[in-house]
This record gives structure tokens, C-alpha cells and sequence, in this order.
């Protein structure tokens, strides 16, 4: 029942919220619900403290924990499915830390509070759910579950243009769901003619033989054209968007700069997360074939090439400050798509996983980074209400201990040795060179690029002479330095000791690569 | 006291010191700062100074810091006689530096945090000396950058210490991408990133090694990228300057002393890779253009620092061909006399600067001698060290370089004679701007800028001190050339990881004589030419030749990267920018109208935001419903 308890838990504060008085009890009540949910999570640690082989399991459908399955919609064989392995585990810590940590930054809003709130904490039981059901139906609900309160947390409480900025978020995420749902339907009709009894149980979908010989028979069809690659396809746009990967990325700058800093944070810590991690749970194992056949591996990996470069360089160029984080994301993301694109070639090889090593890695150290530097930004967007980059400077001798933390943030982000997000790409530049040295260096170009973007805004931002009309800002609240905080110690700890983390999930990822044999 | 803990205390003090510092220096050290900087550096050095008398070579590891695969990076170090060398060096300097900075800091903003930084640099420093894994060293390496960034840009409200900080960042990562990819490569050919182990694979079996082709050649050719970045080789060399923008005693221990020895460390450790991959010749060349080249711009220069900073990189440009001409023995005591000298240059010039208000111009002061005599006094000792006169530090390390030229070949390869020329060639010009820079500043009828107002501070003794220590060590670190090649040669501290060929250390009589006669004349000449004659009416008609244009704007090639690199790449960034907008979201704009008009057409009464949405959904069902159709079961 812990699985259950955790993802719906944030409901029940959901609730609760909309039924305090005041605002000051209302975030109070929202922000203890996240810190509980924050704390129930922990409880998983028990399982997979060991990081020992046992805890992972023997394979793939052996390492799911916790398991709750109860009959749901019997009549297509649609589960209440929950369970937790090394895969998902890491990203539910991930997301209740951000958002307890979210919620702790949305003390800001004042707007029509009640309703923030309760939304907040509804889009953390999508969230949560997305990252613990295994079957297919259960997690294309809470797929859809989590778009709704955050197309009204960017509708209703977002900047000057967050209706276009909601519509192109919703819009964009409906046309990835539309793909999913034609795979969800396939994969339910091909199993039923496999097996006889149609199934979402994504364990299931990959680990059965029959199911899976029936994928990867060429004569298997879906809309006239061969079903694995198309599902594949599908399946990829779909997560893309999430992730987001060029070409599938441009509703992301308008989301983030519309967005209210706690979204943003929620948005680039965790939400971007659901596409690498569909990839890494539906995609991979249940369409091995696909994801290991050469044009798949060449596209993906220049998508990923591609995004690392292209968001890099369009970073450059902004001058609005939470677009050019927001970019960031793009590109930081692009090590995730490059990381799983090679990884079914060169463990087919050598049985090398740093690919998905690195991906995952990539996706936690993010989740940090971004949600820092994202909330970097709103800390100077409250105080001097604007995010021109050209107007900022001389941020340093205003703020010292923001000035202090951002350049954690910042430095983190680009992957300075002993931070966090060095590892991740280091993995992936090692699995990458192992694919081909000629990725690894373009990709490695990415790191000057980032280097660039990201000390040339430091530059413009921070440093140089006060400008007359940022001399008397602020200095930091204890409750801004109390959000940032935890998020940077974590960045230097997983960057000293990557281990704490990889640990959790070594063995899971081995097994989902054994898939690819 | 085990040893082991005794080296890992070398590191260790200072990261601890710099934690203490950052932590509580704001609030409970402040102005008292320096103290912890100092015990812990004092700590370091004597832990450096009894491992090296002890005479061990040792190994250990800490933790696995990642893993992946059959990848096991563990955090390994290793001490062994260059090693030994490295630390010495670096916590003698970083040391006086410090101390000096005591005095040279005292009120500046920021006190506590100059401190901190220093300390966080002493460390970083230490484990890339250390480091027996190319990821360790690589984080040690990307440790003094961020030091390095972080001092550079110290004065940050400046908005030249701001962007000099940036370059100084960016350029020396363009060469890391180059040490990033050999590492992989490395990690690709040998299957391990232990320094050690790839060393013990490439040096007593280079022929039996199955590579291929060119591996090797292509790992020493990305490492020579990163070293150049780090050591400010020609090409990469451009940051190095602008990085003066740092407060003096930074300028001294990182762009002079320690950092920026980095490049010729990393060459010297990894030497048989280079040796074996034939890449050593390339090092040579790179390291006497880069010698020659720097010498010759700074020779027209005006600040002082400015001055020192191509001298430096002219002078690791000698270290880089010391390496290249197979004797890594004379270039690793290039690069002990160098931080002596140098250091103290930077020192001195930080005391000029002091006393002048921060002018730092050479024409607006001069007869500085009757104000500042002891600064006067320890500058001559780093003049006459960097000249190269007979008998002064600079002088003995440099000559083992130039003579080791000569040797490599009998008869002489016509492209090592034309080396060897370049580089007494440079020996000369060496003396020559070393002097003409003494000469302005401190000889002659006294000039003072007028931002002094008449006041000058003379340096106190926290700054005095280290100069005089410092001073002593310019006189005298040449005398000690044979102890440190009996520490390098593996006779002082036990077996060397890998053995460099041991070298007679030459003394080629005519090569001697020669780069002795063109040190001193150059030195005359500039004394000459700037003390009585004070001829500036020949400078004055020089100036408008096109030669001293050329070095005026150090060969433009700051333009030149600013036009062919920053301005396309910026270019491109809006061009990227112009797709996104224009490109991308119109074509999803046009998409969207799709369903939009098709929605108004069916059902006019339609309004809300949300109707258009509605109707994707609807267009949704039809595709899943034509999925269904579709498959075929």
C-alpha cells in the first residue's frame, strides 16, 4: 500500500488545501502535504538500500517492488498496476523533493492561493503516478492527469502571454498522446492475438515471449506499415515532446517564460523527466528491436546531437533570462536522448550500459540544476520584475549569497568536475566514444558552448559595476536560501560521490539492457 | 604520522581551510582570514617538505568515484619524484603568496573570500599533482580553472576583470575539449584511465602494444590541446594576458608559478605517450614559436603585468621544448626556478602597483629606485633571473634546455638547429624587454603617476617577507639543479612510475657561450638604450612602423578569433533563434489552423480556449479509429 499511499497522497492535501481558510494556512497545509509526501517516499530507501545485486533482482520483471495489482477495468484487462525498481525509484525521490521544494517557492503567490495549491499538489499525484504504474492504461491516465493542472497552473497564473504559452503546452503534449494512445491500443490488440488476453502490464509487454515475437514479426502491421519501427516512432515522438528534443521542443521556452517560478521548477525538475523516462520504461524494453536497429540509432542520436548543440547556441543567443535557462534544458536534456540512442549498439557489443548510466544520471542532476537555476531567475524576477539579461549587472555586489548560490547553480549545470552534472555527461561521452569517437566530439563541442552561454550571462548578469537600478535590491529571504540549498548540496554530493545515486539503479538498467540480447 | 596520511594532509588542509573560510570567514574570521590560510599552507608545505626527505614513493586510492561497466574510476594518487617536485614547488609559492597577500589584500572587498579561493586553488592544484586516474587529474585540472575564473574575475565590478575571467574560462576549455577527448581515447585503447597502469602498458613494450594505427600520435595530439589551453601555448595562448586582470598575488602562484605549469606537467607525466606516438617534435616546435613569439610582443608592451604575462608564457614555451627535446629533466627545472622568479616578479609588480595607486603603466612612472628600494632591489634579482645572467636561477635551468637541442641528433637535424637558433635567439630578446621594463620603472629621474597625489606606500612587511624569500630562492634556486634532477632521476625517492631517459644534463660550451653573450647584450642593450641614453625619440619613430603595430596588437589575434569564432557563432545563435520563432512555431501555427478553421466551420457557436483542443481530441479519435481499422490481426 506504500505506492498508493505516495501517489495519493498529494490528493488528499489537494483536498484538504481547498478546504483552509486562510492563505497562510493553505500553503502551510500544501507544503506539509508535499513534505509528507517527501517523507513517505524516503520509506522506499528500506527496499533498495542494499544496492546490492539481490535488490535489483535476476531480470527485469524480477526487480519490480512493492507490487499492487488489482482488477480495474476488467473488460480490456486494465490494471490498477503499481510498482517501484531502480528505473522509477530515483525519479520519485526526485519529484517529491522538487516539489516540496516547489511548494516552499510558491509561498510567493498570492493569486487566488486555494486554488495554486490544490493544483500543485494534483500534478504531483500525476506525477508520482506517471513514474510508479506499470500498465500502459494506468500510466497514459496519469499521463493525462498531470497535463490538465498544468495547463492551469500556466493558464491562469502565468505571465503576459500564458494563454498562447498553456495552448502550445497542451497542444503540443495532446499531439504526443495521440501517438501513445494508437501504440497503447496496438500493443492491447496484438497481445490479445498473441496470448488471447489482451494486456497493458508494461512487465508483461516486455518480458513475454509470445507478445514479444508477435512485435517483432515483420508481417505485424500497424496503419500498413510494419509495426515495430512505426510504434517505435510513435512512441518516440510522443516522449520527445516531453523531453523536449528538436524539433519537438519549441513549446517549451514560451511554457517556462509564462510559467510562475514554482512551475518552472516542477516543469524543467521533473515533467521533462516523464520523456526519458517513458523512453526508458515503454520504448526500450517493450521495442528492443526498433531501439537497436540502425536507423533508429543514427536518428536518435543526431536528435540528441542536435539538441545538445542547437539549445546550446539558441541559449547564446537569448536575452530574456529564463528563456536562456529554459534552452539550457533543451540542450542539458539532449545528453539524455544521446545516452539512450547508443546504448542498445554498444551493449549489444560489450555489455557496456553507461549510456543509460549517464541518461539517468543526466535526468537527476538536472532535475537539480534546473530547477535551481529556474528558480534562480525568479528570485531576481520578483525583486526587479523584469529578465532582461542586458539590464542586469553588478548582481554580485547587491546580493553576495545569491550571487554565492547561483554560481553553484550554475557551474553545476555545466558540468564543472565535482558537480553533479559532470557525471552525467561523462558517461554519455564515454558510451558515445565507444559508439563512435566523432559523436563523442561533437557532443563534447556542446560543453564549450555551454561554458559560453552560461559564463557570458554570469558575466552580464552578476558581475561588473552595480547598474543605478539594481543597487538596492533585496538580499536573499531565509526561505529563498532555504529552497536553493538543499538542491545545491545535492548537486555537490552526487558530483563527489555519483555513487549514492548510481547505486539505486546499476542494476535495474542492466537488466533492462539485457532486453536488447 | 603515516606517510600516506602526510600527502593526503598536503591536499586535504587546504580544501578544509578553503571550507572553514567560505563558512564562517564572513561572519567569525573576517579580517583574521589569512591565519587559517597560512596554517593550513604552512601544514601542506611541511607535509610536502618531510615526504619528499623520507624518499618514498607511494600509491593508495580513496574511494571509486564512478563506475560503469568495466569502468572503475577510482579516486587514485600517486607520489613519485615528479610529483614530489610539483607539491614542493606549489606549497613553497602558494605560501609566500599568500602571506604576501596579507599585506598586498588588506581592505579590499572580499577579504575573507580571496582566502578562500586561494585555498580551493592550493587544493585543486595538489590533486591535479597528485592524481594517478586521467579523471581525477582532469578534475583537479577543471578545479584550478574554476580557481583560476573565480580570481581572474575577483574584482568582478570591474568589467574588464569580468569578461578577462570568461575568456580565460572559455579559451582554456577549448583545449579541455582536446584533453577530454584524449582521455576517452585513452580509455578506449588501454580500457582504464589509471595513469599508472596506462604508462606501465605504454613504456616498456611500445613495440609489442597493439595498436592502431596512430593511437597513440592521436592521445599525445589531444593532450598537447589541453596542455596548450592550461599552459598558454601559442594559439590558446590569448587569455593568459587578459588574465592579469587579477589582483598581483594571484597573477603570481596561478598565472605564473602554478596553474599554467599545468600544460607542462600533464606533457611531462605523460611523456612516453607522446615519445611513442612521435608527437614530441610537435611539442618542441609549438613550445619555441610560442617562446619566440610571446618574447617579441613583449617587447612593445607598456604594462608592467602585461609584460610578465608574455615573458611567462615565453618562458613555459621553453618548458614545452625542454619536454619536446626528450629531456622532461630540464623543463620540470625550468619550471622550479621559473615559479621562483616569477612569482617574485608578480610580487614586486604587485608592489609597484601598490605604491602607484594601481597605475600599472610604464610610461607614466619611473626613477622608482629612491621610493621603493627594496622593492627595486628584489625586482633586479627576478630580472637578472629571467635574463638569464650566468649565475642566477633562470640561467642554468634554460641553458640545460637550449643545450639539450643540440644533442639531438649528430649532426644536427637542420629543423633542431633552427629551433635551437629561435630559442637563444629568445634568450636574447628575454633580457632585453626583462631589462628595458626594469630600466623604465625603476631607473632614471623619478616620474610618479599623478594618481599617487606624491604619496607612496612603500610595502609593508607582510609583503616585504615573501619578496625577500622569494628573491633569495631567484638567486639561488639554480644552484640547487642537481638535487632536483637526483629527486627526478628516481635516486632520491624510490622507483619512478615510468623512467624518462636519464640525461648527462649537457653543458654544449659554444651553446653556452653563445645564449650567455646575446643574454648579456641584450640586457646591456635595453640598459643602454633606456637607462642613460632614455632615447624614446627612437621608440617614437619605431611606433609607426608596421612590425611594432604587429606586436603592439600582439599579431591581432584577438580580432582575428573575434571575427572568425565569436561573431559566427553568435550569428548562428540567431539564426537558431529566427528558426525556433519563425520557423518552427509558424509551421505549428499553420498546423494548429487546421482543425481550428475545420472547428469554426462545423461548429460555429464554438467559443473558449479550450475549443480548439477539443477538436484535436476529436481528430485524435478518428486517428486511433483508423488505427483500429488498420491493424490487422
Amino acid at each position: 500500500m506504500l505506492l498508493t499511499f505516495i501517489i495519493f497522497l498529494p490528493t488528499l492535501g489537494a483536498l484538504l488545501t481547498l478546504m483552509m481558510p486562510t492563505r497562510q494556512t493553505v500553503r502551510w497545509t500544501a507544503f506539509l502535504f508535499t513534505v509528507a509526501t517527501f517523507g513517505l517516499s524516503l520509506m522506499l530507501f528500506p527496499t533498495f538500500h542494499t544496492g546490492a545485486a539481490a535488490a535489483f533482482g535476476s531480470s527485469y520483471a524480477d526487480g519490480i517492488r512493492l507490487i499492487e495489482r488489482h482488477a480495474w477495468i476488467s473488460a480490456f484487462n486494465a490494471q490498477y498496476f503499481v510498482g517501484v525498481d531502480g528505473l522509477s525509484f530515483p525519479l520519485v525521490i526526485l519529484t517529491t523533493f522538487i516539489s516540496a521544494l516547489s511548494a516552499l517557492a510558491a509561498f510567493k503567490i498570492t493569486k487566488a492561493t486555494r486554488g495554486f495549491f490544490a493544483l500543485l499538489l494534483l500534478l504531483e499525484t500525476g506525477m508520482l503516478g506517471v513514474f510508479l504504474a506499470l500498465d500502459f492504461f494506468l500510466f497514459y491516465v496519469f499521463w493525462e492527469l498531470m497535463l490538465l493542472p498544468m495547463y492551469f497552473l500556466i493558464g491562469i497564473w502565468g505571465g503576459p502571454r500564458k494563454e498562447y504559452a498553456a495552448i502550445k503546452f497542451f497542444l503540443y503534449t495532446l499531439a504526443g498522446s495521440v501517438l501513445m494512445l494508437i501504440v497503447l491500443l496496438a500493443f492491447y490488440f496484438l497481445s490479445k492475438s498473441a496470448t488471447g488476453v489482451g494486456t497493458f502490464d508494461l512487465i508483461k509487454l516486455a518480458t513475454d515471449p509470445a507478445i514479444q515475437a508477435k512485435f517483432a514479426n515483420a508481417s505485424t502491421l500497424l496503419l500498413g506499415a510494419r509495426f515495430g519501427p512505426l510504434a517505435f516512432a510513435f512512441l518516440f515522438i510522443g516522449f520527445a515532446i516531453k523531453v523536449p528534443a528538436v524539433p519537438f521542443h519549441t513549446w517549451l521556452p514560451d511554457a517556462h517564460v509564462e510559467a510562475p517560478t514554482p512551475i518552472s521548477m516542477i516543469l524543467a525538475g521533473v515533467l521533462l523527466k516523464m520523456g526519458g523516462y517513458g523512453l526508458m520504461r515503454i520504448s526500450y524494453p517493450i521495442l528492443p528491436g526498433p531501439a537497436g536497429s540502425k536507423f533508429f540509432v543514427v536518428l536518435l542520436t543526431v536528435i540528441g546531437l542536435v539538441s545538445i548543440l542547437y539549445g546550446a547556441a539558441v541559449a547564446m543567443a537569448q536575452t530574456d533570462f529564463k528563456k536562456l535557462v529554459a534552452y539550457s534544458s533543451v540542450s542539458h536534456m539532449g545528453w539524455v536522448v544521446l545516452g539512450l540512442a547508443i546504448t542498445p549498439v554498444i551493449y549489444k557489443a560489450g555489455g557496456n550500459t553507461a549510456g543509460f548510466s549517464g541518461a539517468m544520471f543526466q535526468m537527476i542532476s538536472h532535475g537539480l540544476t534546473s530547477a535551481m537555476m529556474f528558480f534562480l531567475v525568479g528570485v531576481i524576477y520578483d525583486r526587479a520584475h523584469h529578465r532582461d539579461i542586458n539590464r542586469f549587472g553588478g548582481l554580485a555586489l547587491a546580493m553576495p549569497v545569491y550571487f554565492a548560490l547561483a554560481m553553484l547553480g550554475f557551474f553545476a549545470g555545466m558540468g564543472l568536475p565535482s558537480l553533479s552534472g559532470f557525471v552525467g555527461e561523462i558517461y554519455v561521452l564515454m558510451a558515445s566514444f565507444d559508439y563512435s569517437p566523432w559523436v563523442a566530439g561533437a557532443s563534447a563541442l556542446g560543453m564549450i558552448l555551454t561554458a559560453a552561454y552560461i559564463l557570458w550571462t554570469v558575466q552580464r548578469v552578476y558581475l561588473g559595476p552595480a547598474k543605478p537600478e539594481n543597487e538596492h535590491l533585496e538580499p536573499m529571504t531565509p526561505r529563498e536560501v532555504l529552497v536553493l540549498v538543499p538542491m545545491g548540496l545535492f548537486a555537490i554530493v552526487l558530483g563527489v560521490y555519483p555513487k549514492l545515486a548510481t547505486m539505486f539503479w546499476d542494476g535495474t538498467l542492466e537488466n533492462i539492457c539485457r532486453l536488447f540480447k | 604520522m603515516s606517510d600516506t596520511s602526510l600527502i593526503l594532509a598536503i591536499p586535504a588542509l587546504p580544501l578544509i581551510a578553503a571550507a572553514l573560510i567560505g563558512a564562517l570567514g564572513p561572519r567569525v574570521f573576517r579580517g583574521q582570514s589569512h591565519w587559517v590560510a597560512i596554517a593550513a599552507l604552512v601544514g601542506s608545505f611541511v607535509a610536502a617538505v618531510t615526504t619528499l626527505a623520507h624518499g618514498h614513493a607511494y600509491s593508495g586510492s580513496l574511494y571509486t568515484w564512478f563506475a560503469a561497466g568495466s569502468l572503475s574510476v577510482d579516486l587514485a594518487w600517486r607520489y613519485d619524484p615528479l610529483t614530489a617536485i610539483m607539491l614542493f614547488t606549489v606549497t613553497l609559492v602558494s605560501l609566500l603568496v599568500v602571506i604576501y597577500s596579507r599585506g598586498y589584500m588588506r581592505g579590499e572587498r572580499g577579504y575573507t573570500r580571496f582566502f578562500a579561493y586561494m585555498c580551493l586553488f592550493v587544493f585543486s592544484m595538489c590533486t591535479l599533482v597528485l592524481a594517478d586516474n586521467f579523471a581525477v587529474l582532469f578534475l583537479g585540472w577543471e578545479g584550478v580553472g574554476l580557481c583560476s575564473y573565480l580570481l581572474i574575475g575577483y574584482f568582478y565590478e570591474r568589467p574588464a576583470a569580468a569578461a578577462a575571467a570568461k575568456k580565460a574560462f572559455i579559451v582554456t576549455r577549448i583545449g579541455d575539449l582536446g584533453l577530454m577527448i584524449g582521455v576517452l581515447l585513452i580509455y578506449a585503447t588501454f580500457d582504464t584511465l589509471s595513469i599508472s597502469r596506462v604508462l606501465g602498458r605504454v613504456e616498456p613494450y611500445p613495440l609489442g602494444l597493439s595498436l592502431p594505427n596512430h593511437t597513440l600520435s592521436w592521445v599525445s595530439v589531444l593532450l598537447l590541446c589541453g596542455a596548450a589551453g592550461k599552459s598558454g601555448q601559442l594559439l590558446l595562448h590569448v587569455w593568459l594576458p587578459d588574465a592579469m586582470e587579477g589582483p598581483s598575488p594571484v597573477s603570481a602562484l596561478i598565472h605564473a608559478a602554478t596553474m599554467v605549469t599545468a600544460g607542462v606537467y600533464l606533457v611531462a607525466r605523460t611523456q612516453p605517450i607522446f615519445h611513442f606516438g612521435g608527437v614530441l617534435p610537435v611539442v618542441a616546435t609549438v613550445g619555441c614559436a610560442t617562446a619566440f613569439f610571446a618574447a617579441t610582443i613583449a617587447v612593445v608592451q607598456v604594462d608592467i603585468k602585461r609584460i610578465l604575462a608574455f615573458s611567462t608564457i615565453s618562458q613555459l614555451g621553453y618548458m614545452f621544448l625542454g619536454v619536446g627535446a626528450f629531456n622532461v629533466n630540464a623543463a620540470i627545472f625550468h619550471l622550479f626556478t621559473h615559479a621562483f622568479f616569477k612569482a617574485l616578479l608578480f610580487l614586486a609588480a604587485g608592489a609597484v602597483m601598490h605604491a602607484m595607486a594601481d597605475v600599472i603603466d610604464l610610461r607614466k612612472m619611473g626613477g622608482l629606485w629612491r621610493k621603493l628600494p627594496l622593492t627595486t632591489g628584489v625586482f633586479l634579482c627576478g630580472c637578472l633571473a629571467l635574463a638569464g645572467i650566468p649565475g642566477f636561477a633562470g640561467y642554468f635551468s634554460k641553458d640545460e634546455i637550449i643545450g639539450t637541442i643540440f644533442l639531438q641528433s649528430n649532426p644536427p637535424h637542420p629543423a633542431w638547429l633552427v629551433i635551437g637558433g629561435a630559442a637563444i635567439l629568445t634568450a636574447g630578446l628575454t633580457a632585453f624587454y626583462t631589462f628595458r621594463l626594469f630600466m623604465r620603472v625603476f631607473t632614471g629621474p623619478e616620474v610618479l603617476p599623478e594618481e599617487t597625489h606624491g604619496h607612496v606606500h612603500p610595502a609593508g612587511v607582510w609583503m616585504s617577507a615573501p619578496m625577500i624569500v622569494l628573491a633569495i630562492g631567484s638567486v639561488v634556486a639554480g644552484w640547487f639543479g642537481s638535487m632536483v634532477h637526483h629527486v627526478l632521476d628516481g635516486d632520491a625517492i624510490g622507483p619512478l612510475s615510468f623512467a624518462w631517459p636519464r640525461y648527462e644534463q649537457p653543458f654544449e660550451v659554444l651553446v653556452a657561450i653563445v645564449t650567455t653573450v646575446l643574454a648579456v647584450g641584450g640586457a646591456l642593450l635595453a640598459v643602454i638604450l633606456y637607462g642613460p641614453l632614455r632615447n624614446w625619440t627612437l621608440n617614437a619613430g619605431l611606433e609607426r612602423t608596421f612590425i611594432y603595430k604587429l606586436l603592439w596588437n600582439k599579431y591581432y589575434f584577438d580580432e582575428i578569433y573575434n571575427l572568425l569564432i565569436v561573431r559566427p557563432l553568435r550569428a548562428v545563435g540567431r539564426l537558431f533563434v529566427r528558426v525556433d520563432d519563425d520557423g518552427i512555431d509558424n509551421a505549428l501555427v499553420g498546423v494548429t489552423w487546421a482543425p481550428r478553421g475545420l472547428g469554426l466551420l462545423l461548429q460555429r457557436a464554438q467559443r473558449g480556449s479550450l475549443g480548439g483542443y477539443a477538436f484535436t481530441f476529436v481528430i485524435g479519435a478518428a486517428l486511433i479509429g483508423a488505427a483500429i481499422a488498420w491493424v490487422k490481426w
